[in-house]
């Protein structure tokens, strides 16, 4: 049974628990010795098939990036496991190297996550330099096809430049293609399109799936747009304040949404159509601090349904339908 | 993104010339260093008359067609005085940056990378060697070794090393955490790679800025030692001593001593100046 586990999953992550410590003052850390933490993950599961492309979604501070970064062992996690294509990357004697060959990262914001001093053939390059065997001559060569195929072409005109003379789209093409070029299993892509015109977002999009389709990729999608899950992901986790509250395939989130903050979350999501008038359900008030989350359900503060056993007990995941999870005390 | 700081020379570099010298800085302040440093190798063989030697001409005589540069109070030709001077200043101010720089940027590369307790210690290590005086220091070293350029260059360094850990440290801080350092840690670099090859380039040009003023500094305290007596022996030839020796032959009207003497250490100074601010310039690919 656990082969067949292994087997269907690239990824798994298991109770996953990442506290921050909080930075405190030499005055305060004398007058007080409790140590304060950020709860930015707390205890997240999630599987995704091999081949698939899982969302997570939430606003921002809910854990989704934290997470994403603990899945391809740039962040250590407090507790939990996660294992990549059937080994678990921070038990067993994993050769960090080859973890970076399996799993890579697409970085959230394209003009800081390149060197400005690097050009773009270099920056590509650096991947294949410390994974790869490739002669000088071989990586060139890699990285001038690798241009094509994000469209970044003539591959040889932007071999040479530097990020700041590229616009905004074609940066998120590099920072992809940096990504990619080595060949990964399991991709974690953090807010691909958050930064880039709305003009050029679906050909950014398309061009991920695209990849996804040629190379297999398992991709683990990081948006707070719902509307960027739905286009994208096969399956979609809604994160809300380091915890999972619902959790299902995309059609069964948006047709069946079953949160109350996943309903908010969707009813958020522009229709193009003027005729089509819809309750707005958004939640009151701000999102509380992950130093001190609230008693109960996290979401009680600002959810429209709340009554007393909301605010006393922490509600479980529960699988209401087959494959579709939901963290409230209303089912 | 690289924040643009606000320095007086670069401003009057560009005040005057606009963007777009880099090339040119570069290439002026290489040729004031190659002139002075060919000068000061060459000086045997190009120097009039033994810059040592009392009584050349008549003492105090102004500039004239047989001394351009004028003579001292004890008549001793300037010029040859000027070719002969740099020998001993410039060689233990190169002596001294290079000592320095080699020590103090890889430890501040390193201990700021790592942070902890590690960076915490090595601060404090560092602030207390910042906290002496330098020409006390200099002073101390060379009282118990003796004098010689090495000893020099090295008493000067010590005190130095702090000024590029401070400068190197405080951008590592902030350099590493930016994204790109990130995104080379999952491109497989290992911390070496990292810090030379992304984090370095970064913060060369601010290297290259205390680099400068170490090296005018290293001059005035080299000059410093000579004028208490821990330096050189007085009669040799060197600006330092000219400069300061010849502060007093200012108030009788012979102010060709400390012109050509001060002119000289300026130029030095200048030389180093010009190369940094064209590096910086150039290693901003956003103004080339």
């Amino acid at each position: 049974m656990h082969a067949t586990f292994t087997d269907e999953f690239m990824v798994s992550v298991e109770g996953l628990v990442k506290y921050f410590p909080v930075q405190k003052s030499f005055i305060s850390q004398l007058i007080s010795r409790k140590r304060e933490y950020v709860h930015a993950v707390d205890s997240v599961s999630f599987q995704i098939r091999k081949g698939k492309i899982h969302a997570l979604v939430g606003e921002s501070g809910s854990g989704k990036t934290t997470t994403g970064k603990v899945t391809v062992g740039l962040i250590e996690p407090t507790s939990g496991k996660v294992v990549i294509d059937g080994r678990d990357i921070f038990k067993d004697e994993v050769d960090r190297r080859e973890l970076r060959k399996k799993a890579q990262y697409i970085f959230q914001d394209p003009n800081s996550s390149l060197n400005p001093r690097m050009k773009v053939g270099q920056a590509l390059e650096e991947p294949l330099i410390h994974l790869s065997d490739a002669t000088k001559q071989e990586r060139k060569e890699i990285v001038m096809k690798m241009l094509e195929d994000v469209n970044l072409s003539p591959a040889a005109s932007f071999y040479s430049r530097y990020p700041h003379e590229l616009s905004g789209g074609q940066r998120q093409r590099v920072v992809i293609a940096r990504a990619l070029i080595i060949q990964p299993k399991y991709v974690v892509a953090d807010e691909p399109v958050a930064m880039v015109d709305a003009s050029v977002r679906a050909q950014i999009m398309d061009l991920l799936i695209t990849m996804q389709k040629r190379l297999g990729l398992t991709i683990l999608l990081i948006t707070h747009d719902l509307a960027v899950a739905s286009y994208m992901a096969d399956t979609i986790s809604v994160m809300y304040l380091g915890k999972i509250v619902e959790q299902g395939s995309t059609e069964q989130i948006f047709s069946n949404p079953l949160h109350p903050y996943t309903n908010a979350l969707i009813s958020s999501v522009p229709v193009p159509d003027p005729k089509v008038k819809r309750e707005k359900q958004i939640p009151h008030g701000e999102v509380p601090s992950a130093i001190r989350p609230p008693e109960g359900c996290r979401f009680n503060p600002r959810c429209p349904y709340r009554f007393d056993r909301c605010t006393r007990e922490v509600p479980e995941l529960l699988e209401l339908e087959e494959g579709h999870f939901v963290s409230c005390f209303l089912y | 993104m690289k924040r643009e700081y606000f320095s007086p020379s670069r401003f009057i570099f560009y005040s005057i010339l606009g963007r777009g010298y880099g090339r040119a800085f570069i290439v002026a302040g290489f040729s004031i260093i190659a002139f002075l440093s060919t000068m000061s190798i060459i000086a045997p063989f190009i120097s009039p008359h033994d810059p040592t030697k009392i009584g050349i001409g008549p003492s105090n005589s102004p500039p004239s067609p047989s001394f351009p540069f004028g003579t001292d109070q004890y008549g001793r030709d300037m010029l040859s005085r000027i070719i002969w001077g740099g020998r001993f200043i410039l060689l233990v101010a190169f002596t001294a940056v290079l000592i320095c720089a080699s020590i103090g940027v890889p430890i501040g590369l390193l201990s700021s990378y790592i942070g902890g307790n590690l960076d915490r210690s090595v601060s404090l290590i560092m602030d207390s060697v910042y906290s002496f005086p330098s020409l006390i220091l200099a002073v101390m070293i060379i009282s118990i070794y003796g004098t010689s350029v090495i000893n020099e260059a090295l008493a000067i360094a010590v005190v130095y090393i702090p000024s590029y850990f401070r400068v190197v440290r405080s951008q590592v801080l902030s350099i590493k955490e930016l994204q790109y350092v990130e995104a080379a840690k999952c491109s497989g670099a290992n911390t070496l790679s990292i810090l030379f090859k992304h984090i370095l380039p970064s913060i060369i040009s601010s290297i290259i800025v205390v680099a400068t003023v170490n090296f005018a500094d290293s001059i005035l305290t080299t000059a410093g030692l000579d004028f208490i007596g821990l330096g050189l022996p007085v009669n040799l030839p060197d600006w330092g001593i000219d400069l300061t020796y010849g502060r007093f032959e200012l108030a009788s009207g012979s102010w060709w001593v400390i012109l050509s003497s001060g002119t000289m250490i300026l130029l030095a100074a200048l030389g180093f100046s010009l190369i940094s601010e064209g590096y910086a310039e150039r290693q901003n690919p956003k103004i080339r």
